[in-house]
Formats: C-alpha cells, sequence, structure tokens
C-alpha cells in the first residue's frame, strides 16, 4: 500500500426539505469550512458537486464557486466530483477552469462526469444520448485550449476555430479525474490516463475491480505512467467514540441514500438499471446496502484509519471523505474534520 | 455620485508571473472596500494577445469571498452560451456576497462571438437577458426563442416528460439582481429597449459616449454608470508621469480604440482619461456628470504596469479626495480644504 491522500467533500449547497437553510448562509459556511479545513493542513483536497434545476437548488456551478474557495485558502487543492461536463460548453470550461487555475496558484483538481439526469439534459437543450461524444469532444477541447496556439476543433458537439483561449492555466497539465459508477468511464479515463474518482455507490469489491480495469485499460492504451490517482468517495465520520459517531452520522447516511440518491435514480440494480422511487423496496436494499459499506469509515479514528487502509489496499490512493451530510450540529461536524485531519490521517 | 473601482484587468505583465497579478487583483479590491468605494468591477475578455482576465464569475466569486460591503460588479459576455450558464454563475455569487452583485452584461463583438459561435446582435442579447431574468425569478418557467429551447422537451428524457418547465436553482439573495448594459452601440440599443441602465467603456471619449447616453432619458434616481480611466497623485506631473506608460501600454494591448498607437498619447488621453491632482480629477469628473448625467463613476485606477504600492495609494487618495466631492452634498469649504 502506497501513500495515500485524503480529501474532504463533497459541498453540495442543498437548502433541503429537512434542512432548510438561506442560500447565502451555506456559501458562507463552505467558504469557512474551506478555511478551517486549509488550516488543518493534513486534508490534502477540499470537492463540491454538482447539479441543476434540484428543487433544493444544489450547486449549479463548481468552477465559479471555486472561485470564492481559492481567495479564501492558501495550501489545500481544489476539486469538483464532479462537474457535469457534458451538460456544459467546453469552451467556457476551459476559460473558467484555467483562471481559477491562475487564481488558485496551480491548486485546480478538475473532475469531470458525463451527468445523468434527463432534466438536466432537457433544461439545457442537450440531447442525453450523445452526451459520451460531448464529454470525450469536450476534453478534447480542454487540451487544445489549455496547450499554445489556437484551439482549431471541428467535431459533432463543439466547433471551436482558429483562436487561442487566454489565459493558460498555472500548472503545465491541469490533473483531470473522470467521475466513474460503472466500468465504461473508467475504461475512458484510463485511455485518457486521466485520474478516477469511483462513485460511493461501490462496494469495496466493485472499488478493486474497477481499479484493476483501470490498469489493464491503462496498459493497453500505453497510459501507465501518467502519474493519475485512483481515488474513491467513501462517506465518513470521525467521533471520540463508535457509538457517538452512529449516533451522528448513520440517521443521516440513510436518509441521503434513501432520499437523495433515490430521487436521483443514481443507484443501479444489478442489470445497471435505475433504482428510483418507482422501485422502493429495490431502493431500501441498495440502501441498506450502502450503508454497510459506509460504516466502515464511520467511527472512532482508530476504526476510521483501518476502513481507509483497507481502501487503500483496494489500490486507491486517494480517499475523498464525504463527510456533508445534510442536518448534523456544526460543532459536532468541524469536530469530525478536526479529528480526521489529527487522529486520522497522520496513523492511515 | 458612487463609485467603483475597476473593471479589473489582471493580465498577463512582463516581469511579473501571472498568478501574482490575479492576487494582486484581489488585493486593490479589499483596498477599494477599506477606503470607501460603492463596488469593485470585474469584466472578461477572450482571446486576447495580453491574456485578460476570461471569467468574470471566477474572479467575481474571488472579490465577494475578499470584500464585506462593496457591491461585486460582474460584467458577463451576453450571446456566446446558453444564458443559464450565466444566470446559475451570478446566483452563485449573489449567494457568496450575501447579495452584493450588480451585473453588467457585456456585448462580446463580433470576432470574440464567433469564436464561441455565439451571436453579437441586438436580438440575442435581448433574449439572453430574458432568459437570465426569468432565471432569477421565482417562479419556474420555459423560453422558447430562436436562441434558446428551455426546456427540450425532447422524447428521449422521459423523466422530464410533462414537466414543461425549469426551476434555475438557487436563486439569487436579492430580489432582483440590478441590472445593466455594458459596451458600444449594441449595449446601448439594448440598454434603451429593455429600459436598463447604459454603462459606457472607458475608451470611448467624451464625443463618441454623448449619442449613446442620449439614447433614451434616465428615470428618476436611476443610475447612470460610466467607467473611466482614473489615475492620481499628489500632483498632476506626478499623475501623468505613471499614467502614461501603464495607459500606453494597456491600450495598445487592448487594440482598442483602433487609432490607439497611431496618434499621441496627448491625444488618446483628451477627453477620455481622468489623469491628475485631486482638483485636476474633480474638474474632470465633472464634466461627465453635467453633459451625460453620470452618477455612477467606475474608475479604474488599478494597472498591474504599476508597482502595487503606487496603485493602493491611487486608490486611497481618490477615496479620500475626489469621492466626498461628489458624495458629499453641501460638504463645507473649510472641511474640504482640510486635506
Amino acid at each position: 500500500m502506497g501513500k495515500v491522500d485524503v480529501g474532504v467533500g463533497i459541498w453540495s449547497l442543498q437548502s433541503t426539505k429537512t434542512g432548510p437553510r438561506h442560500f447565502s448562509y451555506l456559501y458562507q459556511e463552505l467558504i469557512e469550512d474551506a478555511q478551517y479545513v486549509d488550516e488543518l493542513r493534513t486534508i490534502s483536497t477540499i470537492w463540491q458537486t454538482e447539479h441543476h434545476f434540484w428543487y433544493d437548488g444544489y450547486c449549479p456551478s463548481l468552477l465559479t464557486v471555486a472561485g470564492g474557495i481559492a481567495a479564501a485558502t492558501k495550501h489545500i487543492r481544489i476539486g469538483q466530483a464532479a462537474l457535469l461536463f457534458s451538460q456544459h460548453e467546453a469552451l467556457r470550461v476551459a476559460h473558467q477552469a484555467a483562471v481559477l487555475d491562475q487564481l488558485s496558484a496551480g491548486r485546480l483538481d478538475l473532475g469531470l462526469a458525463l451527468g445523468y439526469r434527463d432534466n438536466e439534459f432537457d433544461g439545457f437543450n442537450i440531447d442525453r444520448r450523445v452526451r459520451r461524444q460531448r464529454f470525450e469532444e469536450g476534453v478534447e477541447v480542454l487540451r487544445r485550449a489549455w496547450a499554445d496556439g489556437p484551439v482549431n476543433f471541428e467535431g459533432a458537439q463543439f466547433s471551436v476555430p482558429d483562436v487561442a483561449v487566454t489565459p493558460k492555466p498555472y500548472q503545465v497539465d491541469v490533473p483531470i479525474w473522470v467521475a466513474a459508477v460503472g466500468p465504461k468511464p473508467v475504461e475512458r479515463a484510463a485511455r485518457m490516463g486521466a485520474s478516477i474518482i469511483l462513485s460511493d455507490a461501490l462496494t469495496l469489491d466493485q472499488v478493486r475491480s474497477h481499479i484493476a480495469l483501470y490498469r489493464e485499460c491503462a496498459e493497453a492504451a500505453g497510459t501507465t505512467g501518467s502519474g493519475a490517482k485512483m481515488g474513491v468517495l467513501r462517506r465518513g465520520w470521525v467521533a471520540e467514540t463508535n457509538e457517538e459517531a452512529f449516533s451522528e452520522a448513520l440517521p443521516s447516511l440513510r436518509f441521503l441514500l434513501r432520499e437523495q440518491l433515490g430521487g436521483w435514480r443514481y443507484l443501479v440494480d444489478e442489470h445497471g438499471e435505475p433504482v428510483g422511487f418507482d422501485r422502493p423496496s429495490e431502493l431500501d436494499a441498495a440502501a441498506a446496502k450502502l450503508v454497510a459499506v459506509h460504516e466502515r469509515t464511520i467511527g472512532r479514528p482508530e476504526r476510521v484509519v483501518r476502513g481507509i487502509r483497507e481502501i487503500a489496499s483496494a489500490g486507491a490512493d486517494h480517499i475523498i471523505f464525504g463527510t456533508r451530510f445534510d442536518s448534523l450540529p456544526r460543532a459536532k461536524y468541524l469536530r469530525s474534520l478536526e479529528l480526521l485531519a489529527t487522529e486520522v490521517i497522520p496513523h492511515v | 455620485m458612487r463609485f467603483g473601482l475597476g473593471p479589473l484587468t489582471i493580465e498577463s505583465i512582463a516581469g511579473k508571473q501571472h498568478v501574482d497579478t490575479y492576487e494582486e487583483a484581489l488585493e486593490q479590491a479589499e483596498i477599494a472596500e477599506r477606503w470607501g468605494f460603492d463596488s469593485v468591477w470585474v469584466d472578461e475578455r477572450n482571446f486576447t494577445p495580453g491574456a485578460f482576465n476570461s471569467s468574470a464569475s471566477v474572479v467575481g466569486a474571488a472579490v465577494a469571498q475578499r470584500t464585506t460591503y462593496v457591491r461585486v460588479g460582474l460584467m458577463p459576455l451576453a450571446g456566446l452560451v446558453n444564458a443559464i450558464y450565466v444566470a446559475e454563475e451570478v446566483a452563485c455569487i449573489d449567494n457568496i456576497s450575501n447579495g452584493r452583485v450588480i451585473v453588467a452584461c457585456g456585448e462580446p463583438g463580433e470576432r470574440v462571438a464567433a469564436g464561441w459561435g455565439g451571436d453579437a446582435s441586438v436580438d440575442r442579447i435581448r433574449d439572453d437577458l430574458a432568459v437570465m431574468r426569468k432565471a432569477w425569478g421565482p417562479n419556474p418557467f420555459n423560453h422558447h426563442s430562436p436562441y434558446h429551447t428551455i426546456p427540450a422537451e425532447m422524447a428521449v428524457h422521459t423523466v422530464a416528460a410533462g414537466l414543461h418547465s425549469i426551476s434555475v436553482q438557487p436563486k439569487p439573495a436579492q430580489l432582483a439582481v440590478p441590472l445593466w448594459m455594458a459596451g458600444t452601440s449594441i449595449a446601448a440599443e439594448v440598454a434603451a429597449a429593455e429600459a436598463l441602465p447604459f454603462f459606457g467603456p472607458a475608451h470611448l471619449s467624451l464625443e463618441e459616449l454623448r449619442p449613446l447616453y442620449s439614447r433614451r432619458e434616465p428615470g428618476p434616481g436611476e443610475i447612470v454608470p460610466l467607467a473611466r480611466e482614473v489615475f492620481i497623485a499628489r500632483t498632476g506631473e506626478e499623475a501623468h508621469e505613471s499614467a502614461r506608460p501603464a495607459l500606453e501600454r494597456l491600450y495598445a494591448r487592448l487594440g482598442e480604440p483602433a487609432d490607439a498607437g497611431s496618434g499621441s498619447f496627448v491625444d488618446l488621453a483628451r477627453d477620455r482619461f481622468v489623469i491628475g491632482d485631486p482638483e485636476q480629477c474633480i474638474e474632470q469628473l465633472y464634466r461627465y456628470q453635467h453633459e451625460l448625467g453620470v452618477n455612477y463613476v467606475v474608475a479604474r485606477l488599478a494597472y498591474h504596469e504599476m508597482h502595487a504600492g503606487e496603485t493602493a495609494r491611487a486608490i486611497q487618495l481618490f477615496g479620500q479626495a475626489v469621492v466626498p466631492e461628489f458624495r458629499m452634498f453641501g460638504l463645507p469649504d473649510e472641511i474640504r480644504r482640510l486635506a
């Protein structure tokens, strides 16, 4: 097991039904959390998550909000888990990511995903069926936009003429991370030599097999030297005792998985079919299975250290520790972050 | 009269790391807040050899974070992409800043629009504004025009079937985001048609601005904004000595006005740049107030060609010696002379 970096996430800035908040409170809280985490120093990244037109205000503009995080912090890297790239204009993402990378002095970890909600594609007038093509062409637009010289890209989804994007990013190679639930994005990332962020909907065995798949595909594509990171999103919570951690975090975790993932039709059954509210018993079963997965990174520091090592032994070298649960008391949440930074990460 | 700082240019300067220029810009925003400015402005320029800042949203969010009281003036370009993106970003910054955003939409110009496959026409920009206003409003909406189809209601999007509307989230903190139009003739036409404040750019002279500002009579209490190149020092000589090289190089990089490189600096500066000691700056600004009805000046003041300390002093001096003249109606002469 090599070195494991631990980041925290995933800020969504939702004003939910059970935990309604003024949006300004949520955005201010994100900035304060980012400063707090930045000062703890051992946490290496902070990650946000994106949706559009979702009833609770789920944050739609990650690179913009990251501008606020960059201005508030000095050390921590800033990532997206993930920006729904197929729903964006690639040229706009190229400009904003370059500016953000300059503004943060090279602290951008650009996390990209396909997106999957019909409502979002429909709102943007983008046919969901072209999302893979949009993603792949979009990545090529990013590469050309950040290289010297004009973009000159002619694709089926994007067409960018003889224009040079300015400014360029601060980093010579802005790390690109690809978010993945199923095997296809893993293969895509491996071909690109990009890092991956494996979904919180995956079991440890699935994480292991996805990472093995990545290595295999990277070998075949000749991208093994890219320095790609194997990231995994895991829900987690740290308290002084296991009992405290369970009683604080588990009800919120259950709620998150059951209600939110159900609403997004994000969970899939063994046939790859979405499990939504129309299939309540399957949703309950899927959520229960995932609670068992994430329980292993919930508890007192020693337990969480073991949980993280277990994920690392499956091949992961970057864990996004998902501590953002709805409706938890802020003091306890900050204490969980502090324990993660001081009692967990140094011992992983 | 009210005053803003900017628009911050944040271009690449020989002898400075670009990354330091970004930090310098955020410091300038903080200094403006400290010395009593009303706002700090960020625009965006695409495909520029000088590598000017190309995202008003990303830097606007940073300015919002670094400041507490000043308004954050955002100048996103219209006509380039689906206006929902811009509406979403503005709403996020309005929440980061707790309701301090002003949006002055920019006209992109034909060359930039072409780079995006966009459209710099009056119709397109008005359509973008309509989408943004609907997106910020409290109701779910739909919008069908030659430029936007919201929502698309494609048969393949089965989960979205039957909704006929979307609700852009989050909503801004403000009940209504103040909206201006920035640019030249197209912006002035849009502003007139939409009854919005027209925000004239720094590179146009008083003569060039006159027809743009006369297109419509502002309503009672309405904002009449104008951007100007401003530099101030204790003496007029000192101000010119610092401003001249900085402005010459800035305008050579901007490539505007088109004849910037051909004439002398004196010709370029005449009726266009506000440079001098406090008295001279005041006198020049009165002209814009009297002749165009301007009541909100966004003064650049911050030039990355200069040492950061030099711009910091100029921002302070402007805040102490010029702003009170226009803001403090009835300021007794005895106090005015105390500077």
